[in-house]
C-alpha cells in the first residue's frame, strides 16, 4: 500500500480507506515508513509556477 | 489569494511550523470533512496539530465552508476530494492546495489550478511575507528561496 501511495497510484484517502484507518493515521503510518510525500517534479513545478503567477509582486513586474 | 486546502497539505504545513505564516497571508477555507480529519480525528489520537488547527478555526484565520454541491461529475474522486472540489467550485477561489499526487492529477484533468505546500511557501516568499532564513522549514529552504 505504501508503494502504491508513494508512486501516486492511489491517493492518501484511498490508501486510508483500504487500510481502514482515519486519513490522519494513514499519513502518520506513511511518515513512519519514510514516505513523506508523493508529489512528482512535474506537479511541483506547475504548482510553483502558479504561485509565482499569483504573486502580486511578480504580476507587477 | 484564496485557497481551498486539503487535509494532507494543512497537516504538513502545521507540522512544519509554516501554517501561521500561510494563514496570515492567504485566505484558506476547508470543507467540513477536512476539519473532521485534521481536528476531530487528530485530537482523538492526541496529535498536537489538531489543537493548533482548531485554534485557527476559533480565531477565524481558517474557515470551514460547507460543500454545497452534492454531486459533481468533473472527476472521479473520494468523498473528501469531492468536498474540496465542491467548495472550490462554489466560491471564488484561486486554487486547491494539496500534497497528494493522485488528487493533483485529478485536479489537473479537471483544469482546476492547484498548489502544493511548497508552492504556498513560494507564494509567501515572492510576496516578501516571510523571512526565508527563519520561517521556512530547513528541508524546504534551498528548494524555495535558493538557500
Amino acid at each position: 500500500m505504501g508503494d502504491n501511495y508513494a508512486r501516486g497510484d492511489i491517493s492518501l484517502r484511498e490508501a486510508a480507506e483500504v487500510l481502514d484507518l482515519p486519513l490522519r493515521e494513514a499519513l502518520e503510518l506513511f511518515w513512519d515508513m519514510g514516505i513523506s510525500g508523493n508529489v512528482d517534479a512535474d506537479k511541483a513545478f506547475k504548482a510553483i509556477s502558479l504561485a509565482e503567477k499569483k504573486s502580486s509582486k511578480t504580476r507587477s513586474l | 489569494m484564496k485557497l481551498v486546502m486539503d487535509s494532507d497539505c494543512l497537516v504538513k504545513l502545521a507540522k512544519a511550523g509554516a501554517k501561521e505564516a500561510i494563514l496570515s497571508s492567504i485566505e484558506v477555507s476547508i470543507p467540513a470533512l477536512v476539519k473532521k480529519e485534521t481536528v476531530d480525528e487528530a485530537k482523538v489520537k492526541g496529535h498536537q496539530d489538531g489543537l493548533i488547527i482548531e485554534e485557527n478555526l476559533s480565531k477565524k484565520t481558517l474557515h470551514v465552508v460547507e460543500a454545497k454541491r452534492k454531486k459533481q461529475s468533473l472527476m472521479a474522486a473520494t468523498k473528501g476530494e469531492e468536498e474540496v472540489v465542491s467548495v472550490y467550485l462554489s466560491g471564488t477561489y484561486d486554487a486547491v492546495a494539496s500534497d497528494d499526487r493522485r488528487f493533483l492529477k485529478r485536479l489537473e484533468s479537471a483544469n482546476i489550478p492547484f498548489l502544493t505546500p511548497t508552492a504556498c511557501l513560494v507564494y509567501l516568499c515572492e510576496e516578501g511575507r516571510i523571512d526565508h532564513t527563519e520561517e521556512i522549514p530547513q528541508a524546504w529552504r534551498g528548494e524555495i528561496c535558493g538557500g
